[in-house]
């Protein structure tokens, strides 16, 4: 199978999490064949020996120059990676546009299941966090095989979801991390700009780094709907609208991409990787389209 | 000013004005619901546009709403001013219907009779159900088109259709008094009266409008309508033909005048005879101009020949062609009655006469009692038959084209009746007065008999004093085609003894240098009588002896003959010809009385269209007027030739012509005709204006606003359509 010519859709439409997820990394790992997440706010733990055909990098010359010998440093991250992935279950990623398309929460656990098995396969410590307007659920970060498990079990259940408060939450987990690493939030960021650049700022000053993937509809970016209607919020549904888009759709289209400008530029700000994307976008193609950018930086 | 509509039924769609709303209502209510994310951006852009979204949204409503109503407001055509033809529909509508000749006029859309038919059409059919509809056409006998007040459905609109105009001249008064009858017996009221006519000018006759508007009123009255159709044109035509009122030989030279309006400079007209073209003349006048031009030829054989002066065909086509009957003789019957001869010393002037009209005849004169004279003449064209006014029998004036009374005296009883029932039938007389030196004469002359003046004194001249004439009207039919050295010699002839006729009531063809009439010419009916108040004998004149005296006598009795046994006439008049030979002997053997002989009564007498003309056939009644018959057809409607038959026998050739006025362009304004039959005393309530496109625009005088109501309305949708767009 091909996972860039296969739609979110027809990938849900597989059923089970872990094989998806493992079907993602696998193709993804065919191309790359090693983990983008090595190599970063580095610890050395230890010396080993270096195996033909390694690159050059990491050499420690000087071992090399008193020993005569190869050897390379490893840092402690190579190999005790702690990602936390965080993802909003809140009722706005509940909102999918089209029934040939996921909902953003349906592709945010496709984004999340893939992530873990890449993270878990490489034995690093994967966590989990389920928040709406308030804390969900967890799974403490670890690297034992079971953890895989445990994580997409968590993303099969995931509970209703009800308001969004990140910038609360964020700040909540940020202070219960107990060790940096990597945090990674899949989220739509519908909440204050404001607010949520100082929930992931709070991250940044705790030592993490923060890649956030901003899942949207693709009818949220363009308001493509015919007719007047009544739009009824997700997160609070005893609010409606009643309108013609044709005529608010140029208003409309102009303030959400003012409040996407302040998204990218608050994480530009904190350093933070932004990855948008919609639920239209093949999710492989977004991950991996990132995942290489990070190995080529790396 | 009020505000009328023409089609107020179409008002009530003003109802759908409310469609707009309640599509808005509607949608309202059924407008779907849709799950979005998170309507904060949403909220914040309608809480900028919402205030100006909803005032346009409901400008965008009125605006639907106004232009529906105006639509349907423009529909129902309302006027400013007018009359609400609603509030005044009547229960029985009755069409007065020009049908003159001049309704054949060509317009813009159509002739004048189409215009007026649309406008019937549309007026039947405005009336409300139930009403009842009565249409009398207006032409030279107004006539009723249905046999009694009938319902306005198809059988009417199709027997409107079925309506043509005539060649006549019409009466519009009499028409109103036609429709007055058919007031009176209206089985509905209010009755409203529709003049439908092109207001000519020539039609109108005040003392006819008002007998009319007096017989309205005794109707129990009417609502009067004015419908002018009529528009100014310009067109040539022909307005009379005048042909030689003197009988013709064959081979003689012929002048025929045509009095014609010239419809476009150098317009040219032919004279046509039997179908082929005789002569032709061109006008020199400008257009709108009278002229009159003169067609010269020479007589064709002996026999009636049907003529036409034509031009080209215009806008009024009817009067293009004027058609005529020219008889060419070729025996002239004369009679001579004439006084007791005492010798060829005494009277016997008559003899003059005779031999003037039928010189080769040899005639002689036996002065017996019973002595009469057959003779013909040159050509044998005069037959000249003399009898002593004592011998005169009823027959002897039946067949003579001319009668010439010589010094007859007082006529007596039976032999004046006939002499003015000659008279009154086209006959042409010439009474010669006897010897001016009987001092009786004056008075024993049978002028004053005939209904004319007599004379009122007398003459005498010692030879030296022999008065020379002059001819008066050289123009007259007796001198026309006569040279100026011919008119020279004639007068050069010297009266010395006549008598002298008054001025009044004659018209002089030839008088003494003095003024006193020589020969006077008279018209009693259609009869024309010729008075000469001398005799031949050489002691009163030397007239017998100058050699104009044949060619004079020759023109005068062919001037008395002219009346032919041919009818001329306008269409919409009576023609009526008069039995001759064996005709008249047929309708008198049987013993008829008044009222017809059995012989030519009945479905066999009618008088009809010749083939080519418009088909008609008319019935005719057999009449006798004076021991004598004739056959009285009904009024035509087309112009053309006639032939009165009885079965298979002709009894005479009549000829119906367009009456000239009706080729007059001259029409009256609507304001003027309504201020004509207003004086009449007629009960004008409205004039009404004829649409564009046919039919009726009641309410005349107001102003129609369906334009500019309809024009309003698309600048609105426009408006509405950029307002939607920008909304978008």
């Amino acid at each position: 199978m091909s996972l860039a010519t296969v739609s979110p859709a027809e990938f849900a439409a597989l059923g089970r999490l872990d094989l998806i997820a493992r079907l993602v990394v696998e193709g993804f790992l065919v191309g790359l064949h090693r983990s983008p997440f090595h190599g970063f706010s580095s610890e050395f733990a230890e010396y080993r020996a270096c195996f033909p055909g390694e690159p050059v990098t990491h050499v420690d010359w000087r071992v090399y120059a008193k020993s005569d010998r190869l050897y390379r440093k490893v840092f402690s991250e190579e190999t005790n990676l702690r990602a936390t992935l965080l993802v909003d279950c809140s009722a706005s990623m509940g909102y999918g546009s089209d029934a040939a398309r996921p909902t953003k929460l349906a592709y945010a656990r496709l984004l999340a299941a893939s992530l873990a098995r890449l993270l878990l396969r490489q034995n690093d410590a994967v966590g989990l966090e389920l928040f709406d307007s308030r804390r969900l659920g967890s799974v403490p970060a670890r690297a034992v095989r079971r953890q895989l498990f445990e994580i997409l079990k968590h993303l099969d259940d995931l509970p209703a979801g009800r308001g969004t408060a990140l910038g609360p939450v964020l700040h909540e987990v940020a202070e219960r991390l107990p060790r940096r690493g990597l945090v990674v939030l899949i989220s739509d960021l519908m909440d204050s700009p404001a607010e949520v650049a100082d929930g992931l700022r709070h991250f940044r000053h705790r030592g993490h780094e923060v890649i956030v993937f901003q899942v949207l509809d693709p009818r949220e970016l363009d308001l493509d709907f015919k007719g007047e209607a009544r739009f009824r919020d997700l997160e609070r549904p005893d609010r409606t609208l009643r309108l013609e888009p044709a005529h608010a759709r140029a208003a409309y289209r102009e303030r959400f991409e003012a409040w996407r400008g302040e998204v990218r530029g608050a994480c530009r700000r904190e350093r933070i990787d932004l990855v948008e994307t919609s639920t239209d976008t093949p999710f492989d193609r977004a991950l991996l389209a990132y995942l290489s950018k990070r190995r080529r930086l790396a | 000013m009020p505000l009328t509509f023409l089609n107020p039924g179409l008002l009530f769609g003003a109802a759908a004005a409310a469609v707009p709303l309640l599509l808005h209502l509607l949608q309202r209510r059924r407008v779907r619901e849709i799950a979005f994310s998170d309507l904060r951006f949403l909220e914040e852009v309608q809480a900028r546009r919402s205030r100006a979204l909803g005032v346009r949204r409901w400008l965008l409503l009125l605006l639907r709403m106004l232009a529906i109503l105006l639509v349907v407001a423009g529909a129902a055509r309302p006027r400013l001013g007018g009359r609400d033809a609603s509030t005044t529909a009547p229960a029985a509508l009755l069409v007065v219907l020009d049908a003159s000749a001049s309704m054949r006029v060509e317009q813009d859309r159509g002739t004048r009779f189409a215009a007026a038919l649309a406008a019937a059409t549309d007026a039947v059919a405005a009336l409300p159900a139930g009403a009842v509809v009565q249409v009398v056409l207006a032409g030279p006998r107004p006539r009723a088109v249905f046999n009694g007040w009938t319902g306005a459905g198809a059988g009417t609109a199709s027997a409107l259709r079925a309506l043509a105009p005539t060649d006549g001249a019409g009466d519009p008064a009499a028409a109103l008094a036609e429709a007055a009858a058919w007031v009176a017996d209206a089985p509905q009221r209010p009755v409203t009266v529709l003049l439908i006519s092109d207001l000519q000018v020539a039609a109108w006759d005040d003392a006819a409008l008002a007998a009319a508007a007096r017989a309205l009123a005794a109707a129990g009255g009417a609502r009067l309508a004015l419908l002018p159709v009529g528009e100014p044109h310009v067109a040539g035509g022909v307005t009379a033909v005048c042909t030689p009122l003197r009988a013709l030989r064959a081979g003689e030279a012929v002048q025929i005048e045509a009095d014609v309006r010239v419809g476009h400079a150098g317009q040219v007209w032919r004279l046509e005879l039997d179908g082929r073209l005789v002569a032709e003349a061109a006008s020199g006048a400008s257009p709108g101009e009278t002229d009159r031009l003169a067609f010269a030829f020479a007589a064709p054989a002996a026999g009636l020949h049907r003529g036409l002066v034509v031009t080209a065909a215009d806008r009024f086509p009817v009067d293009d062609a004027r058609p005529f009957l020219l008889e060419v003789r070729d025996r002239i019957e004369v009679l001579i009655v004439h006084g007791p001869d005492a010798g060829t010393a005494g009277r016997g002037g008559w003899r003059y006469w005779a031999n003037a009209l039928a010189p080769a005849g040899g005639a002689t004169v036996d002065a017996t009692v019973d002595a009469t004279v057959d003779a013909s003449g040159i050509d044998d064209l005069f037959r000249v038959r003399a009898r002593d006014v004592a011998d005169v029998a009823d027959g002897d004036l039946a067949d003579a084209d001319a009668i010439l009374l010589v010094d007859t005296g007082p006529l007596g009883r039976r032999l004046q009746e006939a002499v003015v029932e000659r008279l009154e039938r086209d006959g042409g007389v010439a009474l010669f007065a006897g010897d001016p030196a009987d001092a009786t004469a004056p008075d024993r002359t049978p002028l004053p008999a005939l209904g004319m003046a007599g004379p009122n004194a007398s003459r005498a001249h010692g030879p030296a004093g022999a008065q020379e004439a002059m001819v008066v009207a050289p123009a007259h039919p007796v001198f026309v085609g006569l040279p100026a050295d011919a008119l020279a010699t004639l007068s050069r002839a010297t009266w010395r003894r006549y008598l002298v006729l008054p001025d009044a009531g004659y018209e002089v063809l030839l008088a003494t240098r003095d003024g006193d009439p020589l020969l006077a010419l008279a018209r009693r009916e259609r009869g024309r009588l010729l008075v000469a108040p001398f005799h031949a004998l050489p002691d009163a004149t030397d007239l017998a002896h100058n050699p104009m005296f044949p060619p004079l006598a020759r023109r005068l009795v062919a001037y008395l003959a002219g009346g032919g046994r041919t009818v001329s006439g306008e269409v919409g008049v009576a023609p009526a010809v008069a039995l001759a030979g064996a005709a008249a002997a047929g309708a008198g053997a049987n013993g008829a009385d008044a009222n017809g002989a059995d012989l030519l009564a009945g479905p066999s007498l009618h008088y009809r269209a010749r083939p080519g003309a418009a088909a008609e056939v008319l019935p005719a009644r057999l009449g006798w007027r004076g021991g004598r018959a004739f056959v009285t057809g009904e009024p035509a409607s087309r112009q053309g030739f006639y032939t009165f038959v009885a079965g298979s026998d002709t009894l005479g050739d009549a000829v119906l012509a367009t009456p000239a006025a009706e080729g007059d362009a001259a029409l009256s304004t609507a304001a003027e005709a309504a201020a004509r039959l207003a004086a009449a005393g007629l009960p004008l309530a409205e004039v009404l204006a004829a649409a564009p496109d046919g039919g009726i625009a009641a309410g005349a005088g107001g102003r129609e606003l369906a334009p500019w109501l309809l024009g309003l309305a698309a600048l609105i949708l426009l408006a509405e359509t950029r307002l939607s767009r920008r909304a978008a």
